[in-house]
C-alpha cells in the first residue's frame, strides 16, 4: 500500500516536473466522449460539479474541441453539443439574470447537464472499479464441458467401418436387383408418409434407430430412396436430429425432445407430407 | 441438500436454473434458493465458489486461485478492455437491462461499436426487447461478466454514488 503511494506520488512530480519543462501539457489521454472531457477538467481544477464550474471549464472544453483530431462526424455532434450548452451556461452565469419567466425553463437546462454529469462521474468510478478487478487478474473459471457420458449407441453398431457401411448398402443394393427380376404385386408400394410414419412409431417405443437398419428393412430400390427422402423431410421439419460420430460412420436417428409432444399435437404436419408424396 | 446441491453444480456445464435443481432433487424451488444463498455466504476462503446471476447459478473456480490456474492451464491474461468498453460495460451492469439509447445518454457518445465488442467477448447479452417505441433491444450482463471480473453476483458491485435525483427529465 505504502509502495503504491510513494510510485503515484513520484509520478505525479515527473508529469508535473514535464509540464514546467516543456511549458504545455500534451494530451496523451483519448477521451471517451464530451462528459468524460467535460468531467477530467472540473476535476483538474478541483471544482464540485455546478454550473458555475461548468462555466469555469467553457474555455479549456472549447479550446480542446478546437485541437480535437478528425472524428467521425457522430462523435463530434457529441461534442458539440455540450459546447453549446456550456456557452448556454456561461453565459447564463456571467449576465445578469432576466427577470422569471424565460429563466426558469433555462435553469433546468443548465441543471440537467450539472446531474447528468454527476451521474456519469458515478459509472465512470465503476468503470475504474471493475478496472481494478482485471489488474488484480481475479478471474474465476467454470466448468465448460460435462463429464462424459456413457455411450447411448446400440453396442452393435460399435466398430461400424465406412467400409463396412457402404458394404452394407451395396449388398443390400444387389441383392435388390436381383429380386427385382421377379414379379412383384402392384400393391407392395410404399408412400412417404408410410415411411415418415413407420419411424416415427419406430422412435416412440425407441430412444433411436439407426438409418442402417431402415435401410435393411427396404425391399425395392424404390422403397430404399422413399427411407431416405422421409428420413430428409422429417430432418428438414426438424422432428429428428441426424448423429453421424464420425465421417462416413453409422447415422443415428433421434426424435427431437423438444418436439415429443409436437408429433402428436400436429395432424396437419402428417397432411403437409401427403401432399408431397 | 448441500452435498447434493454441490454435487449436481460439479457435472453441470453450465448455468443451471433454481427450478431445474429443484426438478432433479424433488424439492420446493424456495427451499433450494434458500439453501443456495446460505451455501453461498459461507464459501470464503473456500476453492469453489457459488456464482449467481438472476434465478441461475454456477459453480467457479475462486477468484484468488486465477493466478495459479493461469499457471496450471497455460493460460495467458486476458486482453485489456477498452475505457470505453469499461464505461459501458459498467453502465450495463447496474442498469441492466438497459437499452443502448439509455447507454448513449448516460456516456453521452454513440456505443454502437463498443456494445459489437462487449457482445462478441460475451461480456453482454440481449435481454429481450423494451416495451417502448421501436421495441429497442436491451441489455445485460452475462456469467463470463461476472467470471471475468471474479464476481459471485451483481451484488458485489459496489453501491453506485449517483446524485439525489432532481427533478424529472423535460419531457420524460
Amino acid at each position: 500500500m505504502v509502495k503504491s503511494e510513494v510510485f503515484w506520488w513520484k509520478a505525479g512530480v515527473l508529469e508535473m516536473g514535464l509540464a514546467v519543462l516543456s511549458g504545455y501539457v500534451i494530451e496523451t489521454r483519448v477521451f471517451r466522449g464530451p462528459l468524460d472531457l467535460l468531467l477530467d477538467l472540473i476535476e483538474k481544477e478541483e471544482l464540485d460539479i455546478t454550473q458555475i464550474a461548468l462555466a469555469q471549464v467553457t474555455d479549456q472544453y472549447l479550446d480542446y474541441l478546437s485541437r480535437l483530431p478528425r472524428r467521425d462526424p457522430a462523435e463530434l455532434s457529441a461534442f458539440l453539443w455540450v459546447a453549446a450548452r456550456l456557452l448556454w451556461i456561461k453565459s447564463r452565469v456571467l449576465l445578469p439574470r432576466p427577470p422569471l419567466a424565460a429563466g426558469e425553463e433555462g435553469e433546468e437546462e443548465g441543471e440537467d447537464l450539472v446531474r447528468r454529469l454527476q451521474e456519469y462521474r458515478s459509472y465512470r468510478q465503476a468503470a475504474g472499479f471493475l478496472e481494478e478487478r482485471l489488474k488484480a487478474g481475479w478471474r474465476s473459471w467454470g466448468r465448460v464441458s460435462p463429464p462424459v457420458l456413457p455411450p447411448s449407441r446400440p453396442a452393435e453398431l460399435e466398430g461400424v467401418s465406412l467400409e463396412a457401411l457402404l458394404a452394407a448398402l451395396q449388398r443390400r443394393l444387389a441383392e435388390l436387383a436381383v429380386e427385382e427380376v421377379r414379379p412383384r404385386p402392384p400393391s407392395a408400394r410404399v408412400t412417404l408418409v408410410e415411411k415418415a410414419r413407420l419411424i416415427y412409431e419406430r422412435l416412440r417405443s425407441r430412444p433411436e434407430v439407426s438409418f442402417q437398419d431402415l435401410l435393411a428393412e427396404s425391399s425395392s430400390r424404390e422403397e430404399v430412396v422413399v427411407t431416405f427422402w422421409a428420413v430428409l423431410e422429417l430432418f428438414k421439419r426438424c422432428w429428428i436430429t441426424l448423429e453421424q460420430e464420425e465421417l462416413f460412420g453409422p447415422i443415428v436417428i433421434r426424435r427431437r425432445s423438444d418436439t415429443a409432444s409436437a408429433w402428436e399435437g400436429h395432424p396437419e404436419w402428417w397432411s403437409e407430407l401427403e401432399d408431397l408424396a | 441438500m448441500r452435498t447434493l446441491l454441490e454435487a449436481l453444480l460439479f457435472v453441470a456445464a453450465e448455468p443451471v436454473s433454481v427450478s431445474e435443481l429443484a426438478q432433479a432433487l424433488e424439492r420446493e424451488e424456495a427451499e433450494v434458493a434458500a439453501a443456495l444463498e446460505e451455501w453461498a455466504a459461507e464459501q470464503a476462503g473456500r476453492g469453489l465458489r457459488l456464482l449467481r446471476l438472476g434465478n441461475r447459478v454456477q459453480l467457479a473456480s475462486a477468484p484468488e486461485a486465477a493466478p495459479y490456474i493461469e499457471r496450471f492451464l497455460g493460460l495467458h491474461r486476458p486482453a485489456r478492455l477498452s475505457a470505453a468498453a469499461l464505461e459501458t460495460l459498467a453502465i450495463i451492469a447496474y442498469r441492466q437491462p438497459i437499452t443502448r439509447a439509455a447507454i448513449e445518454a448516460l456516456r453521452g457518445v454513440d456505443c454502437s461499436g463498443t456494445l459489437h465488442t462487449l457482445l462478441n467477448l460475451g461480456l453482454i447479452e440481449e435481454r429481450g426487447r423494451a416495451p417502448s417505441p421501436g421495441r429497442p433491444i436491451l441489455y445485460g450482463t452475462t456469467f463470463d461478466f461476472l467470471r471475468h471480473f471474479g464476481l459471485q453476483s451483481l451484488e458485489e458491485l459496489p453501491p453506485l454514488d449517483l446524485p439525489e435525483a432532481g427533478p424529472e427529465e423535460p419531457g420524460g
